[in-house]
């Protein structure tokens, strides 16, 4: 099935490189997309200094396995998980700092201070959150997540592009 | 915690006011500003209060609220967090025990006594939660598509959708930044009307309050609160509502959208079986979760029926 450009195959299916923070579908037609790749502190901030938070999650221990499975990915980053979605656009995700609610947060990092266009986000955190989801496991995978994206529509989700 | 309190000033635009054309009243309760209807008048008319769930407000009563007017006084609260009352930023404000302390304490504010509640979904819990402990301050229960035991909904024990839903960052994608409780979630959720929750200004009227991702937060604590297993919060307080139910004394009906995957016709036979001297539940062939959509008249008929069964 092609979607949004990338195309998705079932969890099973899927090779993942963690050792470089990269996930890959791996096509029926032989065709690789990556659609998440870890990228350094440096490299996100040649991004631009600007930022937009655009997801907030005030509880990542709702769940003990979210949280077990986001301490090893940011333990060894000193906190800070920087990556690049497919859009090409790089993001942040970090303790949520300053007034507000605690938690941990998620930026995008631009070189200017429009507000981004919200679509392209939505496709880029769905594919954050495949991501996640296969890191974290048991009963979560990138495969319950489609299945729920598409009963509610959602961009990035399995029938909806 | 963050005393942040997220309030704007809502236009409501003309084609949700002709469906809600009632006037707005609040009251200042620990501290934040709370929305409610009040319909009918005072002059000694009985009390019904109507208690919502998730992601609804007041406007889930829009339709049965001027065919019961003309027996009672209808007050219609909205939740801390829900509608157009104050919505304090900070998720962990949003727990079970808090939103039954402030309903406890708007009834007593506002010195509503011998009051008839209608509740559906979270009103269950939380309506329940003042039943139980103000017996003595209620005249009769309306019960419609909701639980009042700590074990599970098999829909509530799933990952697909429901839990996937409100997981640690999947849940402020869909809930938060998507909103498809309202967005979708009514529509799937309604069978008789569910043409009106496609589009149009029903859906817009639900969409009013909840504009922002910030505006939503109380949509996504609620199914954090829900318990799954023993040990989980509220596990404990839901055991104690369902043991209470035994206790109730006043009278009680129950009426059920059939078609409800959430909460189905199961959990009215429950209600049933635990109410001493409770009426069959009404069933709507017709009817989901969000029975209110579905089947006004009819829980107007029924809340005259309680009115005349508490001798109102």
């Amino acid at each position: 099935m092609k979607s949004s450009g990338y195309w998705k195959t079932p969890a099973a299916d899927r090779q993942t490189a963690p050792q470089r923070g990269i996930t890959r579908d791996r096509a029926g037609n032989g065709g690789i997309r990556v659609t998440i790749e870890l990228v350094t502190d440096k490299q996100a901030d040649a991004a631009g200094n600007a930022e937009q938070r655009v997801l907030l999650e005030q509880r990542p221990d709702f769940y003990p396995e979210f949280q077990a499975a986001l301490d090893e990915l940011l333990r060894p980053r000193a906190g800070r998980l920087c990556f690049r979605a497919p859009s090409g656009a790089t993001y942040v995700l970090r303790p949520a700092g300053g007034e507000g609610p605690t938690g941990l947060e998620i930026r995008l990092r631009k070189d200017h201070d429009r507000p981004a266009d919200p679509d392209v986000v939505d496709r880029d955190l769905w594919a954050f959150l495949e991501w996640l989801m296969d890191r974290v496991g048991g009963e979560w995978s990138s495969e319950a997540l489609g299945r729920t994206g598409a009963i509610y529509r959602m961009p990035g989700a399995p029938g909806r592009d | 915690m963050s005393g942040k309190v997220y309030r704007e000033r809502i236009e409501i635009p003309p084609a949700v006011r002709r469906l809600y054309p009632f006037t707005s009243h609040w009251l200042e309760v620990d501290g934040f500003r709370m929305h409610y209807l009040d319909e009918g008048g005072a002059d000694g008319k009985p009390v019904v209060v109507l208690l919502h769930g998730n992601p609804t407000w007041s406007f889930l009563y829009r339709e049965i609220i001027p065919r019961i007017t003309p027996f009672c006084r209808a007050i219609a609260p909205d939740y801390i967090g829900m509608g157009l009352s104050d919505k304090p930023a900070d998720e962990g404000f949003y727990t079970l025990p808090a939103h039954t302390r402030i309903i406890s304490r708007f009834i007593e504010r506002l010195g509503l006594r011998n009051v008839i509640l209608v509740v559906q979904d979270w009103g269950g819990p939380i309506g329940l939660g003042y039943a139980l402990a103000h017996a003595d301050n209620v005249a009769g229960m309306l019960i419609m598509n909701t639980w009042a035991w700590p074990e599970p909904s098999a829909f509530h024990d799933a990952v697909v959708p429901w839990r996937m839903l409100h997981a640690p960052f999947a849940g402020p994608h869909f809930l938060l930044r998507r909103n498809v409780l309202i967005e979708r979630g009514l529509y799937l959720s309604t069978v008789r009307n569910r043409h009106r929750l496609r589009q149009g200004p029903v859906l817009d009227g639900y969409r009013l309050p909840y504009s922002s991702a910030g505006s939503r937060i109380a949509i996504l604590a609620f199914p954090r609160e829900i318990p799954r297993r023993e040990g989980d919060a509220n596990w404990a307080r839901m055991r104690n509502l369902e043991r209470g139910l035994g206790r109730i004394r006043f009278p009680c009906r129950l009426l059920w959208g059939e078609q409800d995957i959430v909460f189905p016709p199961a959990n009215a036979n429950r209600f049933r079986e635990l109410i001493p001297d409770c009426a069959a539940p009404r069933m709507i062939p017709d009817g989901a979760h969000f029975v209110q959509e579905d089947a006004p008249e009819e829980i107007a008929d029924e809340i005259i029926r309680l009115l005349e069964d508490a001798g109102r």
